[in-house]
């Protein structure tokens, strides 16, 4: 009998001396999007840890993006930083305010093929990855916003379902045939709607951006170092006054608040014949839209134009190096051409890699599906979203001013000379 | 016989014979002075003993947060001062002169409102209707009394369901019959009165039990006293059951305005981010966005001593009101 338990006692000493020799890795991740993808998530950090018998990395679900940065900070201050976590790109600046992450010039310097892994992103999905000239995370879950279209309502007006508007003129002249009208005044069916809620400025970015073009009339709303805001610039002032006409003048949009999650399911169910909404919405319409529908731009002004959204890797300071040196090799891993293709198919993201969509996996699947390829097209007019410190409470601001324009309570220039007042306020101590 | 729980002043002086060993050895002990002398201490000692557990607790999660609170206030701590500068009441201006502030106080008072007087009206009308000995009547009680025991997060998002317009069915049938589709969670007008109407719908019930309560202790003798002098249903409720009700209403009043200012649960679940342009923002949900959301945590302290003190102006209001409770009964 004793010798049995000696046995076991050495058994589970040779089993914890093992254990000692691997790195054990905290991974916080979020999940935003409809689907069941923290199984995913799951199920590819474990096929990492059997390919990698000296790195285990333990997933940690945590909610929404807000939910898991309060998680992350809260660990923070509580001494026990996560290894690696998928934040929003955005959230940069937060993470640099409380000196929470390391800059990942280093690792990429150290790989033989580092300037081509991250020369291989698409550089308007880097682009909210750089601040004073180093590279702070790595993008993994990205999206813009595109137009979806309903087919079958363009040709019950007589319009030609293979060509969806392009510029703002033919974006209102195609909401009004669409738009649809009880005998009463009231409107069964929005010609166009476009989310705008909770303090969400993303779609409106897009206005923003559709202003102007790269190269020559170049749109900007924030400086780099994210310390200075452009609100009242005529490129803001003119989306402002668009996106109220939409509801105000053309009525062809419901006025106010317009809720992100129902905009798809309007969509589904007629009630809207065109909507912006996120790429990530594409496998849940596809799969439940009973009418013909198709993806474009967005219309733009003087060109197309997007913002960028979603999460990225970031790699935490405070922990031992071999932590961080495991997690580059995790990150590095997550977000090979295979797994950025795997992961793009199962959750709609966009791929953030070009050579994912030369893996055998992304091309069979576009070529049956060519609609997800219209957002990786309009990457090619892509900004970064806005980010600046303080986010959070700066877009608010915005948010809640040009509300107020839009409701009627203050003129479009008042409302964004508040906004870029308060803004100001707001980043006054962030300037040095 | 109540002397026994008076607090003696002396008790830091005693309390030396209150070390581990000498308690022991006394409470072994059958006769003599000792005895006497140390029982007393324990006396003495015996309700802090009580409630002691109780005090370590709150201490450790109430009193000493809210100190740290009002100390807090004091110093500009955000994302960009991790290290907290003291400012003196710098942020109660800058806080005081956010237009945001006041128009979070007026949802916060118009919520309270809102929901105070119908959940009253209606806790004391259901608690009337199902205190008759009607077949069924537990099954009536418990429909009624189910959505104050649902958790708040549940049924928000039913609500939220409920009241989508385009396919929930509120809007549905307010359609068929004419009255177009209202926008309940969308339109800056209407959200605080649906949050009002849906936290209502969850209390009512709750508050029909005490209200019961207070039914049931009426002796059935007034109202055979008052049938036989002719009094009609109307009077009868005027003249018995209504004076007689007052103390379980004020109790159950000040209960209703401590919780209203309490209530957020719903309005994170049914209005993301407060809602339509900050039309369903209350104090709470305001100090939870300060904090969570801009992670500037001075200010929120100082919004946080500003909920502190409408609470304790509330439990003061409360306190009031059960000592006059107690003298209507002994009267």
């Amino acid at each position: 009998m004793r010798k049995y338990l000696l046995l076991g006692i050495l058994i589970i000493g040779i089993g914890l001396g093992l254990v000692a020799e691997t790195v054990r890795l905290t991974f916080y991740y979020p999940v935003s999007v409809a689907g069941p993808l923290a199984k995913v998530i799951d199920r590819m950090v474990a096929e990492f840890n059997a390919s990698h018998p000296d790195i285990e990395v333990t997933p940690v679900f945590a909610g929404g993006y807000n939910d898991t940065l309060l998680k992350v900070q809260a660990a923070i201050l509580g001494g026990t930083p996560p290894d690696v976590a998928i934040l929003l790109s955005t959230d940069l600046f937060t993470l640099k305010a409380i000196d929470a992450i390391v800059p990942l010039n280093g690792f990429i310097s150290a790989d033989e093929d580092g300037q081509e892994y991250v020369r291989d992103f698409f550089p308007a999905l880097m682009a909210n990855s750089l601040l004073e000239g180093k590279i702070w995370s790595i993008p993994f879950q990205r999206s813009t916003p595109i137009l979806y279209y309903n087919k079958d309502l363009f040709q019950e007006v007589g319009l030609d379902p293979e060509r969806p508007p392009t510029t703002w003129d033919e974006l209102v002249e195609y909401g009004l045939k669409l738009v649809k009208r009880a005998p009463d005044g009231s409107v069964t069916r929005w010609g166009l709607e476009v989310p705008f809620s909770g303090g969400f400025i993303w779609n409106f970015e897009a206005f923003i951006y559709q202003t102007g073009c790269p190269g020559c009339n170049e749109v900007k709303i924030v400086s780099d170092d994210g310390t200075e805001v452009y609100f009242t610039s005529q490129h803001v002032l003119t989306a402002l006054r668009f996106f109220r006409d939409l509801s105000v003048y053309y009525k062809i949009m419901p006025n106010g608040y317009i809720n992100w999650g129902t905009v798809p399911s309007d969509f589904l169910a007629g009630r809207a014949a065109m909507i912006y909404h996120s790429t990530g919405s594409l496998t849940h319409i596809r799969n439940n839209a009973s009418f013909d529908f198709g993806v474009a731009f967005m219309p733009g002004l003087s060109c197309y134009g997007t913002p960028t959204g979603g999460g990225n890797f970031y790699i935490f300071k405070n922990i031992p190096k071999g932590h961080q040196k495991a997690a580059w090799i995790f990150v590095r891993w997550m977000t090979s051409p295979e797994k950025v293709a795997e992961w793009s198919i199962k959750s709609g993201y966009i791929a953030v890699r070009r050579s994912a969509y030369e893996t055998e996996l992304m091309r069979e699947f576009t070529a049956a599906h060519p609609e997800y390829l219209v957002a990786r097209d309009q990457l090619a007019y892509a900004h970064k979203e806005f980010a600046s410190y303080n986010r959070a409470k700066v877009t608010k601001i915005l948010f809640d001013q040009l509300a107020r324009a839009i409701l009627g309570e203050t003129t479009p220039e008042e409302a964004l000379e508040e906004a870029q007042r308060q803004a100001s306020t707001e980043l006054a101590p962030f300037r040095k | 016989m109540a002397f026994h729980l008076r607090l003696v002043p002396q008790l830091p002086h005693r309390g030396l014979f209150l070390t581990g060993p000498h308690r022991i050895c006394l409470r072994t002990c059958s006769c003599g002075v000792k005895l006497c002398f140390v029982s007393k201490v324990r006396k003495t000692l015996r309700p802090y003993i009580f409630i002691l557990p109780t005090l370590l607790f709150l201490g450790l999660f109430t009193y000493w947060p809210v100190f740290k609170s009002v100390y807090y206030s004091f110093f500009r701590w955000n994302l960009f001062t991790p290290q907290r500068i003291f400012v003196g009441v710098d942020l109660y201006r800058e806080v005081l002169q956010d237009p945001l502030t006041w128009k979070v106080l007026k949802n916060t008072f118009q919520l309270g409102l809102e929901t105070l007087v119908p959940s009253v009206v209606v806790g004391m009308a259901l608690a009337l209707l199902l205190n008759r000995p009607i077949r069924g009547i537990s099954l009536f009680r418990l429909s009624v009394y189910y959505p104050s025991v649902l958790p708040t997060v549940a049924l928000g998002a039913i609500w939220v369901f409920l009241l989508i317009p385009g396919y929930g069915l509120a809007p549905y049938y307010l359609e068929k019959l004419g009255l177009g589709q209202p926008r309940f969670l969308e339109d800056p007008r209407l959200a605080l009165h649906t949050i009002a109407f849906v936290t209502v719908w969850k209390q009512a019930g709750y508050f029909m039990i005490f209200f019961l309560a207070g039914l049931q202790n009426i002796p059935a003798y007034l109202y055979e006293a008052a049938i036989i002098e002719g009094a009609g249903p109307f009077q009868r409720f005027r003249y018995i059951t209504f004076p007689l009700l007052k103390p379980i209403s004020l109790f159950v009043i000040v209960m209703a305005l401590i919780g209203s200012v309490q209530w957020v649960d719903q309005i994170f679940i049914m209005t993301q981010d407060a809602g339509p342009f900050n039309s369903t923002n209350i104090l709470l949900f305001h100090i939870y966005q300060t904090a969570f959301q801009y992670w500037d945590l001075g200010r929120a302290s100082v919004l946080t001593v500003i909920q502190v003190l409408i609470l304790i102006s509330g439990t003061l209001l409360a306190f009031r009101v059960f000592e006059r409770g107690i003298y209507y009964e002994q009267t």
